[in-house]
């Protein structure tokens, strides 16, 4: 019956709650003005209902999802969530191994600062706990192998990293070309920068792993400016971009981080419309929208498009959307699907030798290996962001290859896994190009300020949006949130 | 004093650096219990940089723009996964046609379309002179099935690979190298070449791809991988 109240829209409940918050909405968030308006939902009136939704939010990513509750929050009850795949959570993905454990094949840490995903945990009453970072992590080069206590840190040079906090303070994160120096930074790639630097060769590894890690490319590809502003998301402090310790990696989310898609889905029931992909968006400029999915149309008064730039590409919309917008999307970086793996062991063994589970390979398949074990210790597991095209995609060449390099890093413990698991996002299906956007010189400065405004009846969200942690997943959430306020304010804006 | 010349030490390196002045001293002074460790700092010490100098024989000094390939086309462009093409020793006219493709549209894939539009005229050939020199490895990590590669073999010859592709299908000119290229790579390739997602300007792909079964384009692409 859900079906019924989504598709048809709207009874006198939908209408009086549409009225109900139009003057707030404006000037309130989302959540406070849930806390004034407890009743209107169960007012009634006379009602003008059509076929035509309030809002249709297209994505149940983390966006669209906190977007969706919001708007629930704040009593609108006329929206729908259209969601491609048949699963909720977007790059956030559990794989499930068993007796209640879980471990992440997608985004999934949190860290100081990131205060609005943190916040979305508290709410729903879902946990944290820290990441282990604790003992000595193993280097890996040819055929030698060495252990070293890392602290939880990256190990680039204290001069280096000043500089760049130095520089990220003028970068404003949400919106990099408004920048005083923009243009001058975004000519040039960290590559550039760092070649002036005259970097000894393992400090070139570390640049290496940490850029691919966090910024999904080689030094050579990445805009200065780009990172500058991820820098300052991060409080102008760059060990809170790229430390586990005290960084961005510090938090994890107890029944793995897609546990709060899953969770919100669960609270929003029949508003979530899976496997229900939008092919064509027609009269977008002035509304009702029409939005054309592979299970009917569905019209609405505003669209909030909870999607990554390019993943927008996927969609054709009738007119076409402004040239700028366009070719922003055309352009906007997807080339960083990232490929993650699962070892799972009867315990976390290395613990106990005063390892910590870390790896870093050089010039091998390990990007990174580390300890994903659940919070209990029930089991251990090993995770691993491996090169895409470097490790065999057949899984049992894949999984012996990284057993066998896991026991030359850990000890022959680890010979013996009890499961594993591969994900190769750039292969896995096509609702997902890119983990992170992997930002090249010149984009921003020509492309970025097309990125936010609104055009027509379409509101853009989703992580890449947000203005501060921009590409993460307190972003989403941030994203979600102002959505779900232009949304609320676009209804109100109709109804004066 | 040449500040400019010293290079910024991170920890690990001055550990490294550590590593190789005490060995000798702290494995003598301490019964050897703390000499593998460092040993093995030193090692990894010398080891990368063996290979930091052998990258900057094959690919020029650090930080390289073709860094941003080995993701997913492997070390050198010698993927390991079946399912992502290999570069290396690909015709430089072809690597650089296929990215200006990418770029105008000509080819569509959601990571190469993004990444062929950041590039310059001049970086297109640079990473297509870079991968042109690099020696492709054996496809080691592809076990075919020898009944599959006898059909695919004779497949290959009815349709005349060669013709284009060069007498081992090594490649030439615009027509990329088949020998030893992914298996997964070349039947998504050859089933785009048929179902007209991937067009070839001469048409020449198009008409031999339609002219093949699902199974046929498997076993032609079993034989190639396996060469």
């Amino acid at each position: 019956m859900d079906e019924d109240v989504t598709k048809q829209g709207v009874g006198a409940r939908e209408t009086l709650t549409r009225r109900g918050f139009l003057g707030m909405a404006a000037s309130a968030t989302a959540a406070a003005t849930a806390t004034v308006l407890p009743h209107v939902a169960a007012a009634t009136a006379a009602s003008n209902a059509s076929d035509v939704l309030d809002v249709a939010i297209i994505g149940a990513g983390l966006a669209g999802l906190t977007a969706a509750r919001d708007l629930q929050r704040a009593g609108c009850e006329s929206f729908v969530v259209l969601e491609a795949r048949d699963r909720v959570g977007g790059r956030t993905l559990n794989h499930d191994l068993g007796n209640g454990h879980f471990s992440e094949s997608g985004g999934q840490w949190i860290g100081p600062g990131q205060t609005a995903i943190a916040d979305l945990a508290r709410e729903l009453g879902i946990g944290t706990f820290p990441t282990y970072w604790q003992g000595k992590s193993t280097l890996m080069a040819g055929s030698a192998c060495a252990t070293l206590e890392l602290g939880g840190v990256p190990g680039t040079d204290p001069k280096l990293q000043r500089e760049l906090e130095e520089m990220a303070k003028t970068v404003p994160s949400g919106a990099p070309w408004k920048a005083a120096r923009a243009a001058e930074l975004d000519a040039v790639s960290v590559g550039d920068w760092l070649r002036k630097k005259n970097i000894a060769p393992e400090n070139q590894i570390d640049w290496q792993a940490s850029m691919q890690l966090t910024s999904g490319t080689a030094p050579m590809k990445l805009s200065l400016l780009y990172y500058l502003s991820m820098i300052n998301s991060a409080d102008c402090k760059y060990e809170r971009l790229e430390g586990i310790r005290h960084g961005a990696q510090e938090t994890r989310i107890s029944g793995g981080s897609q546990i709060l898609s899953i969770r919100m889905a669960k609270e929003l029931g029949g508003k979530v419309r899976l496997s229900t992909p939008v092919q064509r968006i027609v009269d977008w400029q002035n509304g009702p929208v029409e939005i054309h999915t592979a299970n009917g149309v569905i019209r609405a008064r505003s669209v909030i498009v909870a999607l990554s730039p390019p993943l927008c590409q996927q969609i054709a919309f009738d007119p076409p959307l402004p040239g700028k917008r366009r070719e922003m999307q055309k352009r906007w970086p997807a080339n960083s699907p990232m490929r993650k793996t699962t070892h799972v062991y009867k315990k976390p063994f290395w613990r106990e030798k005063g390892l910590s589970g870390w790896i870093f390979q050089t010039k091998g398949p390990v990007l990174w290996a580390y300890d994903n074990s659940p919070e209990d210790l029930s089991i251990g597991v090993i995770n691993a962001f491996v090169h895409n095209g470097m490790l065999p995609a057949d899984p049992k060449l894949a999984e012996a290859e990284l057993t066998r390099i896991y026991a030359e890093a850990l000890g022959a413990e680890a010979l013996q896994p009890i499961g594993f698991h591969d994900r190769d996002w750039g292969k896995a299906d096509k609702w997902t190009l890119t983990c992170v956007s992997p930002m090249p010189p010149g984009f921003l400065t020509k492309y970025g300020e097309a990125l936010h405004p609104s055009v027509g009846r379409l509101i853009w969200s989703g992580t890449e949006t947000a203005d501060i942690w921009a590409g993460y997943m307190d972003g989403a959430v941030r994203s979600g949130h102002k959505a779900a306020l232009q949304a609320l304010q676009a209804i109100a804006g109709r109804r004066v | 004093m040449k500040r400019s010349a010293e290079k910024p030490r991170s920890r690990v390196k001055s550990l490294l650096l550590l590593a190789a002045g005490l060995v000798a001293v702290v494995a003598t002074a301490l019964g050897g219990s703390y000499g593998p460790e460092l040993y093995g700092l030193v090692r990894l010490g010398k080891e990368i940089d063996q290979m930091s100098a052998e990258s900057t024989r094959t690919g020029g000094q650090w930080p390289r723009a073709s860094e941003a390939c080995i993701f997913c086309h492997g070390i050198e462009g010698n993927a390991r996964a079946q399912n992502y093409p290999r570069l290396a020793g690909q015709p430089e006219a072809y690597i650089a046609k296929q990215l200006k493709a990418f770029a105008s549209g000509e080819r569509s894939d959601p990571t190469m379309t993004s990444l062929a539009l950041t590039m310059s005229e001049r970086e297109i050939e640079g990473l297509a002179a870079h991968f042109a020199k690099t020696a492709p490895l054996p496809n080691s990590t592809f076990h075919a099935d020898s009944g599959r590669v006898a059909r695919g073999d004779a497949l290959a010859k009815a349709n005349n690979c060669a013709a284009c592709h060069g007498q081992k299908l090594e490649g030439k000119d615009v027509y990329p190298r088949l020998a030893g290229q992914g298996y997964g790579y070349l039947r998504d390739q050859l089933a785009r070449f048929k179902s007209g997602e991937r067009r070839d300007p001469s048409g020449a792909m198009s008409a031999i791809a339609k002219g093949l079964s699902a199974q046929d384009i498997d076993d032609v692409a079993q034989f190639l991988a396996s060469r």
